[in-house]
């Protein structure tokens, strides 16, 4: 007796776990690997083939936007996981949406592999002024 | 980017679209309209170009910069024939530059700059000081040579600017400047000397003396986006006795003024 209830207390347990593991990957969500490009320097154009994975409750139309170019549409998906090329030449913000509503976002930053410097300017302006 | 820092290694060039004149002081001399200013920069870790200045920086800390620059040396424009057809300007800044000579004791002699001898491009090279006391103020001094054996004689500047921003006033800033040029002897008897030999219709001769021309100016710029500001220039060059006695002068001063908008790109 004592064993079946504690049976029932593991079964029960697993069950929470698992329905709680599950409730986590049905949240509309959105990732984009990498979530950083590296240039040489400020306002090169990073070029990259990233990883698009997404994922909903039930199967959606819908459209993966590059601020407001649209990049790539699905229908009555619910699931997925691809590659798709991408440039860009400052931060980003990629936004899963449908013309309903939208459904998860990502930003991608541009990162330069020189931090840009600066020095003072040493006044010389045209002798006239 | 804020307008005193410059990114090493970029080029930088803007262009301002207005109206002003450069007055010219001299019997004879076209002033100067001044519609469409470009200004270009480039600044490397130690080369700087800007305008018409190259330069090397030398030495360099918190608030010292040393550097060797060359650039062209400005009184012969004065001497060059600009826009011999635009009467607008000609007629609208002979009204500013009247005030001399009238009240002169004794009658000055005068001498149109198309009747002497052609004064050449000097080209300058020499030592620039900048001293930047605070983030509001500071000193700027050149010490310069001819390096292209026009007038074999100095010329130095010396500027103290004072910037000031306002609080009611975003993105404005007023800059104030308090300067002097003095030019060598040789400087000034070569580009306003008259001598016998060169110019021998003249019995009269004009020797050129050391001479100590101060100013003072103003800069009003109003950023309107992050392109583009709205700038107004104001400066008055005050010519030495030594300059302004030379019968080529007419005028004991110089004014720029402008009034416009900069696109940078």
């Amino acid at each position: 007796m004592t064993s079946n209830i504690w049976q029932r207390v593991i079964v029960l347990f697993l069950l929470n776990g698992f329905s709680q593991s599950l409730s986590a990957s049905s949240t509309n969500k959105l990732i984009i690997k990498p979530s950083v490009c590296m240039v040489k320097k400020l306002g090169d154009i990073c070029q990259m083939k990233v990883k698009v994975m997404w994922h909903h409750d039930h199967p959606i139309n819908a459209c993966l936007f590059q601020n407001d170019a649209r990049l790539v549409c699905w229908q009555n998906e619910h699931d997925i996981n691809t590659e798709i090329d991408i440039s860009l030449d400052q931060d980003m913000k990629f936004t899963l949406k449908n013309d309903q509503q939208v459904f998860a976002y990502q930003q991608i930053k541009i990162n330069t592999a020189l931090p840009k410097k600066y020095r003072r300017r040493l006044r010389a302006d045209w002798s006239f002024f | 980017m804020s307008d005193s820092c410059a990114a090493i290694g970029e080029w930088r060039f803007s262009l301002s679209v207005g109206a002003g004149v450069y007055t010219n002081p001299l019997h004879g001399g076209d002033n100067i309209p001044l519609v469409l200013i470009p200004k270009i920069s480039y600044y490397g870790e130690k080369v700087f170009f800007e305008n018409n200045t190259l330069g090397y920086t030398l030495f360099e800390n918190d608030h010292i910069v040393v550097s060797a620059v060359t650039q062209p040396n400005n009184e012969k424009a004065y001497f060059t024939r600009w826009h011999p057809q635009n009467i607008f300007i000609e007629s609208f800044s002979s009204g500013i530059t009247t005030d001399t000579g009238s009240n002169e004791e004794t009658q000055k002699l005068e001498i149109n700059i198309k009747d002497v001898e052609h004064r050449r491009w000097a080209i300058d090279a020499g030592v620039q000081f900048n001293w930047f006391i605070n983030q509001a103020t500071d000193i700027q001094v050149k010490i310069l040579h001819d390096v292209n054996n026009v007038y074999n004689g100095f010329n130095s500047h010396f500027q103290l600017t004072r910037m000031l921003s306002f609080k009611q006033l975003p993105d404005t800033t007023l800059s104030f400047s308090l300067g002097a040029n003095i030019n060598s002897k040789n400087l000034v008897d070569y580009f306003y000397g008259i001598s016998q030999e060169s110019d021998l219709n003249y019995e009269q001769v004009y020797q050129g003396k050391l001479s100590i021309n101060p100013y003072f100016r103003f800069v009003l710029m109003h950023q309107i986006s992050t392109r583009w500001s709205a700038n107004f220039h104001l400066k008055r060059l005050f010519l030495d006795k030594n300059t302004f006695d030379s019968p080529l002068v007419k005028d004991n001063h110089v004014n720029t003024i402008f009034a416009g908008l900069t696109y940078d790109f």
